[in-house]
């Protein structure tokens, strides 16, 4: 078979690798801070980052379906999903931070399924789509092949959150007390700080981030039910090669695999499906506890 | 200020103390004498709730604070430097202190300032991360950490194990300038002489229960307890 | 002396003709028909079997009101999830525990193969499958028990054959979702363009986990090659994830596209004004066309039901309800190879007039519109425009070719 590679292809492969790699990254470092400072996979994460979605497509329809609606979803939607982390957080999560640390991942299962469910009768069956504002529609040239617009949007917002995450972590009270809480938790019990809010307060600040990672991913795909699924095994795989906990290891990871896939269908399209799973079998070979630091 | 009544506490299964009963009054240096494993920091942990005693009372400020947890303790006055430092790694020095500040109920108003004129080593290092440290200076940042909290009562655990002679007195030097400021202590040792010159009372615990106790003269020329103390 | 019975021999006569004026009335009372239906009702493909269960809904509200054989139609749904091992356990419970009837569903191509072979072969069942749409179906696993009353793909790919001869393309590139149906579909399309046109060339192939949501990147690397058509093999929900794709990488009215049922409106109606143009689609149904009375009827009861249009699975479970209806009718009792027989060439009204179920192969036989996206103010959104229909007989393989088929397996 012929190949159609080109340089101006593989670069533009490489960019929408980049881009897919920003939603990626989104969502799993919001799983990787609450792995980090509860030491609970929130097998909900995925449910919440679907709810996102759902609920950006009805913001957005709700005002209009126009430019104002999507940005107004943009922000509302992530709001909306963390203030449902935080009504399951307060109301059975926190009474469970004593128990025994099964019962946390149960009850983020649990969650998930509740979610799941929930999603489906609020919003039926169908799919859904959203539409990106009409200045980040069409594509523009990049060296002779087209890429979306609202991809290059992507490439933008990515680094903005993770600026804003790193600046969280490290120039901010709160986050400094996160950094110690999920390094020795008991000791920052000792200094008089009442760990069970700081856990709330991660929980909420993970769970906000899924939500916007569905509420951005949602004009590039459909919405439907079962997003859940495929975004939780992503991020999960992603948090383990990049390190437990590490925000760092989540953007190293989220690259690898954005990247991988997507050059993968450039290359292969036959096997592209299998080609970020085999970056992750190679990498957890090579160094099974993540490239990058695990915070335990 | 601290009485605790009879308390057994468990590590699972594991029976640690039987019937540790002690008191400290306000202003006191109170010792907490034993070798190793013999249930001191278990001790002080049951009083912090950080190993909640399955039986017996605690009581601080004549308030029932058993099974209290620790932030809750914390919030109370009462600060706690354990044996094994646990600083945290990832921050810096000044980090540690900075997380650590709150208005806390003792007389005096200690700040990162203060904290660094008691331990000027410290400033030194400010920006450095605290698992850079040697074992002495972590000993240090965790004494100055539980300060920031502004306590009443400071419950030190073996704060001498693993230093130097030099650094082991001028340590002593400072926990009896704390004792000047007014705070209260309970100092978990296994060297007598160290707590000689600091401490008014002690008492003695051997495989979890209260042996000997009394005022620390007394109790130095007691050679049944110079032989548990290994002296 | 004679004793005296307790019951004299007339009064024992009495009895005897009460007991069976009781009971043969009974014995000779109808019953309901009991349906099973086995679809996919959770995750994403749960829109189409949602569809289809609301036609047969439609359907057997309208039969019952004069019944079939004395008794009503009555029915039980199974979710398969999507699943074949669960499509093919709920299958089985329901013949054997529940005792069904007649088997319908699904829209899983793999469980229908499945449900045909291990349920309705072995346990002697008639099973009508009314959305997937493997041509194998009916073609070389076909066999007595088995029905399809949905359109499949070696008539979706006879049919795009047909469309693709009168076009200029010669370099085609083939992607789609990377199981049985996509395969199918693919394999049947381009069989039959080969067959008409020998001198096209497929320059390359893609293949996607089905469902996947993101096919920017599938659909940028294709691009970067030039075809002159794409052909889509996908299914469910992907076609809109594949329309979304080609609106969004600017590839719309820039390199053609065909997939099969992407003029489908339930497919078509998320995406909105946004839909993309210019792409090709053949169909066994569209609720706007044709505008017979039977179809504008139909559409106007199911919308006034559901509150949505008619897809093409409420179509077929609708048409599948009118065969039962009629088969059981025209057989006389509730019996299954009657049932059977009297199913094979067996002619109904549908709301696209009448449809056949064809006697040598248990296919019913559908015209397909073949149609190309627009954008209609009036619909606020894209729906098939210049729709060409192709009569059934036209894009139906023959007799001759499943008995062959069949034969070779």
């Amino acid at each position: 078979m012929e190949s159609y590679v080109t340089v101006s292809g593989l670069i533009s492969q490489f960019l929408v690798g980049l881009s897919r790699a920003m939603i990626l990254f989104i969502v799993s470092s919001g799983l990787s801070f609450i792995l980090g400072v509860l030491r609970v996979p929130n097998v909900a994460h995925g449910s919440l980052y679907m709810i996102g979605a759902f609920v950006a497509h009805t913001l957005a329809m709700a005002a209009g379906g126009g430019a104002a609606g999507f940005w107004l979803a943009l922000v509302l939607a992530p709001t909306a999903v963390a203030l449902i982390s935080l009504a399951a957080e307060r109301l059975l999560f926190c009474h469970l931070y004593e128990r025994e640390h099964l019962m946390l991942l149960l009850f983020t299962f649990a969650l998930a399924l509740i979610l799941g469910d929930l999603t489906k009768i609020t919003w039926g069956a169908d799919y859904r789509s959203l539409v990106a504002p009409p200045f980040l529609q069409g594509s523009v040239m990049v060296l002779g092949t087209p890429f979306p617009r609202y991809n290059l949007f992507l490439l933008a917002v990515g680094p903005v959150v993770a600026l804003g995450l790193w600046l969280f972590s490290n120039k901010t009270k709160v986050g400094k007390i996160a950094r110690a809480a999920a390094v020795d938790r008991e000791m920052v019990g000792a200094i008089g700080i009442n760990v069970g809010r700081v856990f709330a307060f991660a929980f909420v600040l993970g769970c906000f981030l899924a939500g916007l990672g569905g509420a951005l991913v949602s004009p590039t795909v459909s919405i439907t039910l079962g997003m859940d699924h495929t975004i939780i095994i992503e991020a999960f795989l992603i948090v383990t090669i990049g390190g437990l906990g590490n925000m760092w290891g989540a953007l190293a990871g989220s690259l690898i695999f954005g990247v991988s896939q997507s050059m993968g269908i450039l290359l292969w399209p036959q096997f592209a499906i299998v080609f970020p799973y085999l970056a992750v079998v190679i990498i957890l070979t090579l160094k099974p506890t993540g490239l990058l630091k695990s915070v335990w | 200020m601290l009485e605790v009544q009879g308390i057994h506490t468990y590590y699972g299964l594991s029976h640690i103390l039987f019937d540790v009963s002690l008191r400290v009054e306000a202003g006191q240096v109170v010792c907490l004498l034993g070798r190793n494993g013999a249930g001191k920091t278990t001790t002080l942990k049951s009083i912090m709730g950080l190993a909640p005693p399955a039986r017996g009372r605690i009581r601080f400020n004549q308030r029932d604070v058993t099974g209290w947890p620790p932030y809750r303790m914390a919030r109370q006055g009462a600060g706690f430097v354990p044996d094994n430092r646990r600083i945290f790694a990832d921050l810096t020095v000044g980090e540690n202190l900075e997380i650590a500040a709150r208005q806390g109920p003792g007389a005096e108003k200690w700040d990162r300032e203060r904290v660094y004129d008691l331990f000027p080593a410290l400033r030194a290092m400010d920006r450095r991360r605290g698992g850079l440290l040697s074992g002495g200076e972590q000993k240090m940042l965790a004494i100055a950490r539980a300060l920031m909290t502004n306590p009443q009562f400071l419950l030190l655990d073996e704060p001498t194990e693993g230093l130097a002679p030099l650094l082991v007195k001028s340590l002593g030097e400072r926990i009896r300038k704390l004792k000047e400021l007014g705070l209260t202590v309970l100092l978990a040792e296994q060297n007598l002489r160290f707590t000689l010159g600091l401490s008014d009372y002690g008492y003695i615990i051997d495989n979890g229960r209260i042996c000997h106790h009394g005022r620390v003269a007394e109790l130095v020329n007691d050679p049944q307890v110079r032989k548990i103390c290994g002296i | 002396m004679k004793k005296e019975r307790f019951f004299s021999v007339g009064q024992l006569l009495m009895w005897a003709g009460c007991l069976l004026a009781v009971v043969m009335p009974a014995a000779a009372e109808a019953r309901d028909i009991k349906v099973g239906i086995v679809d996919t009702y959770s995750g994403p493909a749960a829109v189409f079997g949602n569809d289809a269960l609301n036609g047969f809904k439609l359907a057997v509200n309208e039969i019952n009101k004069q019944g079939v054989l004395g008794g009503k139609i009555v029915f039980t749904t199974r979710d398969e999830q999507f699943k074949v091992d669960i499509g093919l356990n709920v299958a089985k419970e329901l013949v054997l525990k529940e005792n069904v009837d007649v088997l319908v569903g699904t829209i899983n191509s793999g469980a229908s193969m499945a449900i045909s072979e291990a349920v309705a072969k072995k346990e002697k069942i008639p099973f009508i499958v009314w959305t997937a749409k493997s041509e194998n179906i009916t073609g070389k696993a076909g066999h007595r028990y088995v029905f399809s009353t949905a359109e499949n793909t070696a008539m979706a790919g006879k049919s795009a054959a047909v469309a693709f001869a009168k076009k200029p393309f010669k370099k085609f590139w083939i992607a789609g979702d990377d199981y049985e149906y996509g395969h199918a579909i693919a394999d049947a399309i381009w069989r039959n363009l080969k067959k008409i046109k020998p001198e096209v060339e497929a320059i390359g192939r893609t293949w996607w986990k089905p469902g996947e949501p993101d096919l920017i990147p599938y659909l940028t690397a294709i691009q970067a090659a030039k075809p002159d058509c794409i052909i889509f093999a996908t299914g469910g929900v992907s076609m809109a994830n594949v329309l979304k794709a080609i609106k969004t990488t600017g590839m719309e009215n820039k390199i053609p596209a065909w997939i099969h049922t992407a003029t489908d409106h339930s497919v078509l109606k998320p995406l909105g004004m946004n839909a993309p143009e210019g792409v090709m689609g053949t169909i066994q149904y569209h609720y706007y066309y044709p505008e017979t009375p039977a179809n504008k009827k139909f559409v106007a009861d199911f919308q006034a039901a559901y509150g949505n249009p008619p897809g093409f699975p409420a179509f077929n479970a609708y048409t599948t309800a009118q065969l039962i209806a009629g088969a059981y009718r025209k057989a006389g009792k509730i019996d299954k190879e009657k049932f059977i027989d009297a199913m094979e060439g067996l002619k109904v009204d549908t709301p696209v007039g009448k449809v056949e179920m064809r006697a040598c192969d248990h296919q019913a036989v559908y015209p397909m519109f073949l149609g190309t996206t627009k954008i209609s103010q009036e619909f606020g959104g894209a729906i098939a425009a210049d729709i060409i229909t192709l009569q059934g007989d036209e894009v139906m393989p023959t007799c001759e070719e499943i008995a062959e088929a069949r034969k070779q397996k």
